[in-house]
């Protein structure tokens, strides 16, 4: 197990920059997700720690060790793909002990990894089994399985779930999360998905045309979003954003012309100018719903009434613009109803308006 | 439904009117290779020789030159399968996987060699070859082969290389494979049965190629050269002529027989 | 890298050929360019016959293989019962040379021949007739057709398919649910969306239908002149090269004006190759 260090790793594309100046450390025994929509990077930047991709600038160093000259196979790497990648050709027991048969491990070792591995994904009964006959899941199993005999000292996974039907994920994240705590492999895995994301990794970076935009912990990262984007891409639904200005002192901001207390820490804060715009930032579950007014609560208008089981999901209008609100499933909400909404305080994020990144509040500190 | 059924009828008619005339011909000149001549310069005729005879294929392969050059034929057909795997193939990898300048160009290039056939190259190798001493070589003739088959033997190897995910040779090189390992451990396998079909395909193609194989031998023909000699300058006699045709057929139809799923998929027909 | 064999490879034996076609043609054995080959050829006895054979044995061959080409082609993807048979039946000529085909036929027409014989079983006859002789060019021309399209006919048969199968079944289904009938379907959707194969198909045949050899030679000689065979005699018995590689040059360029032709007539527009 080692750690990981991309230092300014760029890849390029013809004209397209996937991958910008990128530097990221990854812990020994860590879960690093990397997440972000779309084109945003994260494969081709793991597909560079894999040495897959030859890279236009900057290194890779993998437990100490310089291996940006260094081809796949000798990184210390094994790869999980996102289509599997198991060979069709060979049965499950060949396929697990590929990289091991390459390597020349002696055949008493790999006889031993290779049971560990089947009982850790308990694929033990497939093993005579050729790939075609088995489901989607135990493919899937096969490559993980594949991929932890070499004993690496990173684990790369690329979306190993975006291919499984919706139950399938949920039981395969819970493995994945037990497979991780009890190997502790360093494991670095990419996604789409920011449920997979806050339930799996130790620490998440979250990408954005091919830059880190935020790196921290799920529960930072979702109740502490670095900009607009990073709110709005995780949680879901997601934050909601609503435009307000300060007023004097510093001390309460006019949205949908209620004012909203600011706490303290708000108050020196940069980014924060009397008379000057703002973007308050609360996610759906932290309003308090009031069916009366009341003071630092924003009037608002039910237009849907979402009931979703576990919670009820209203879409309100508050002055003009829309936005979530989760409730729950028992109060009774009709569309067209006037309710009063009162965001929790500690639960308040502020972005400046232009670029959407964060304000941050003088507890805080830089903590990238 | 009877609009249904008379459709259906109809259809099936027609399908078996058109399967028989493909069929019948095949049918007769096998029945005439097994008629002995006398049969065969008979009037009137009987069209199923009673009874059959061998007497007819032994005259013909007896015969002088035709079992040296269906061995030519099929040495040929040899060569030129190991010329066009072994030159198409790495084309057909390289094209399958790699986005270089000019592969557009070359796809195009080779979509126009498929226009150009055996006529337009024959003659001026000819000339070539005799300044070059390949003229009235096997290999010669196995090298033109190999020019005619090569588009397609690069089309086909790459579509069967484009059927092996790329994935899968970088998944083998994760895990420890050089790109010749997962070359060789993962793609070929995988692609096996597709370049063998190829191969197949190029063998009948040689196995049939008249016109370069008349022109560029002289003494060592091929079967087909040595045939339309006979025909158009020997006037041989009609039960050579017959059995040589039967003869010629029969490999190339068993071989299609056995390929036949594959040689749908080379065209690019799905099996259902 | 792995593309530089093929290159090579095509290059001698494949562009140089062609250049040196050229040369042949155009060059005196001593050197310097000359026209004398070309006029040879085209003052020669049997090139008006060849040029007109070459060009009306084509004319009509290829929309007949064309016509029963999609016939089957249709069959098939109609995917009734025993298809896959009848597919492979249909695709046997793929693996049938055009000289055995020659011969295949040759059984039939022959004076003693199969199509006498059955005639004379049926009563229709009592002496052989002939069929291959310069004094029956209808039946002689006939006999070259019949093989040529039995042979044949796969080829086309084959492309038309596979682009039958591209078609996605929703443009057919869209068309059922409109209400059109079987051959309003057939000319408004499958035709269409048939165009790029058909040019395909079109193209390739009509090339190889023009340099038609080896049927034609095994089944009249030289009685029926077409530009290849005279390309063959005169490289093969008059040992004149290059005359022959005038007749190679002509063919060439015939070939070439063709496909022009035909992607002209059958200009793909690109929203019909996108299938939009």
């Amino acid at each position: 197990m080692a750690t990981v260090h991309l230092d300014r790793v760029t890849k390029r594309f013809g004209r397209v920059t996937a991958v910008d100046g990128v530097t990221l450390e990854v812990r020994d025994g860590e879960f690093m997700v990397l997440l972000g929509p779309s084109g945003c990077g994260k494969t081709t930047a793991l597909r560079c720690i894999a040495g897959l991709e030859r890279m236009d600038g900057g290194r890779i160093v993998i437990g100490g060790e310089d291996v940006t000259d260094r081809p796949p196979g000798r990184r210390g790497i094994a790869m999980v793909f996102q289509s599997y990648a198991v060979f069709p050709h060979m049965t499950v027991r060949d396929n697990i002990t590929f990289g091991l048969r390459i390597r020349k491990t002696p055949a008493s070792e790999t006889q031993r990894r290779t049971q560990q591995a089947a009982e850790l994904l308990q694929i033990g009964e497939l093993l005579d089994r050729y790939p075609a006959q088995l489901s989607g899941g135990q493919r899937q199993r096969v490559a993980v399985a594949r991929a932890i005999v070499m004993q690496p000292q990173v684990l790369l996974m690329d979306e190993p779930l975006s291919n499984l039907d919706a139950l399938l994920r949920l039981q395969m994240r819970a493995e994945l999360k037990r497979l991780h705590r009890e190997t502790g492999a360093t494991t670095v895995y990419v996604t789409h998905d920011q449920v997979e994301a806050l339930s799996l990794g130790d620490r998440i970076a979250v990408m954005r045309n091919g830059v880190i935009v935020q790196r921290d912990t799920p529960s930072v990262i979702y109740n502490r979003p670095a900009s607009t984007f990073v709110g709005g891409f995780i949680g879901s639904p997601p934050m909601n954003f609503l435009r307000g200005t300060v007023e004097e002192g510093g001390r309460s901001v006019r949205v949908a012309g209620a004012a909203l207390g600011l706490e303290e820490r708000w108050a020196g804060a940069e980014g924060i100018t009397a008379g000057g715009e703002v973007v308050v930032g609360v996610r759906p579950e932290a309003f308090e719903v009031m069916a009366e007014p009341c003071p630092g609560a924003l009037p608002a208008v039910v237009v849907v009434v979402e009931p979703l089981g576990g919670t009820t999901l209203l879409t309100v209008n508050v002055g003009g613009e829309t936005a979530k609100v989760s409730v729950a499933p028992d109060t009774d909400h009709d569309s067209g109803q006037r309710v009063w909404l009162r965001p929790l305080p500690d639960r308040m994020r502020l972005m400046e308006p232009v670029s959407g990144r964060a304000v941050i509040p003088t507890e805080e500190g830089a903590s990238r | 439904m009877m609009a249904r059924a008379a459709r259906t009828a109809i259809l099936a008619t027609i399908g078996t009117l058109i399967a028989a005339w493909v069929l019948f011909p095949i049918l007769l000149i096998s029945l005439a290779a097994f008629s002995s001549r006398a049969q065969l310069y008979s009037w009137p005729r009987a069209i199923v020789p009673t009874p059959p005879t061998l007497d007819t294929i032994l005259f013909f392969l007896r015969a002088q030159g035709v079992w040296q050059s269906t061995l030519n034929s099929l040495i040929v057909a040899l060569f030129t399968i190991v010329l066009a795997v072994a030159i198409g193939a790495p084309a057909g990898y390289a094209l399958s996987r790699f986005r270089f300048p000019g592969r557009e160009g070359f796809r195009l290039g080779i979509l126009a060699t498929k226009m150009f056939p055996a006529t337009v190259l024959a003659i001026p190798l000819a000339v070539a070859y005799i300044r070059w001493g390949l003229y009235d070589n096997l290999l010669g003739v196995a090298i033109v082969h190999t020019a005619l088959a090569l588009p397609f033997a690069i089309v086909i190897t790459t579509s069967v290389f484009v059927g092996v995910p790329m994935e899968l040779e970088e998944a083998a090189m994760t895990l420890g494979c050089t790109r010749l390992q997962a070359f060789l451990r993962v793609a070929l396998p995988i692609a096996l049965p597709g370049l063998a079909a190829a191969a197949i395909f190029t063998f009948v193609l040689s196995w049939n190629e008249v016109f370069a194989a008349a022109i560029l031998t002289l003494h060592n023909r091929t079967l087909p050269a040595l045939l339309i000699n006979a025909v158009a300058f020997a006037g041989a006699p009609l039960d050579y002529r017959f059995a040589g045709g039967f003869f010629m057929i029969v490999p190339a139809l068993i071989i299609i027989f056995i390929i036949r799923r594959y040689l749908m998929t080379l065209w690019g027909v799905t099996i259902r | 890298m792995l593309l530089a064999p093929s290159l090579v490879f095509l290059g001698v034996f494949f562009v140089y050929p062609l250049v040196q076609a050229f040369g042949l043609s155009f060059l005196r054995p001593e050197g310097g360019l000359t026209a004398e080959h070309f006029q040879r050829m085209l003052g020669d006895t049997y090139f008006r016959g060849a040029i007109t054979n070459s060009l009306l044995l084509t004319a009509i061959v290829v929309p007949i293989q064309v016509a029963i080409g999609l016939v089957i082609a249709l069959l098939v993807n109609s995917r009734f019962r025993g298809h896959l048979w009848f597919l492979y039946i249909c695709a046997i000529p793929l693996a049938i040379s055009d000289l055995a085909a020659g011969l295949i036929w040759l059984s039939v027409f022959t004076e003693r021949g199969y199509l006498n014989t059955l005639l004379h079983m049926v009563g229709a006859v009592r002496e052989p007739l002939t069929y291959l002789s310069a004094e029956q060019p209808v039946w002689l021309y006939g006999a070259i057709i019949a093989a040529e399209v039995w042979r044949a006919t796969a080829i086309v048969m084959i492309i038309l398919l596979a682009g039958l199968q591209l078609i996605p079944r929703d443009y057919f289904e869209t068309a059922d649910v409109f209400g059109a009938g079987g051959w309003r379907k057939l000319w408004h959707v499958t035709l269409p969306l048939l165009r790029p194969s058909l040019q395909t198909a079109l193209i390739i045949r009509t090339i190889l239908a023009f340099q038609l050899f080896a049927t034609v030679i095994t089944l009249s000689g030289r009685q029926v002149p077409v530009l290849a065979g005279e390309a063959y005699f005169w490289y093969g018995l008059y040992r004149n090269p290059h005359v022959a590689s005038a007749y190679a040059v002509l063919i060439m360029g015939v070939s070439v004006v063709i496909t022009w032709v035909y992607l002209r007539v059958l200009r793909l527009r690109e929203e019909e190759v996108a299938g939009g």
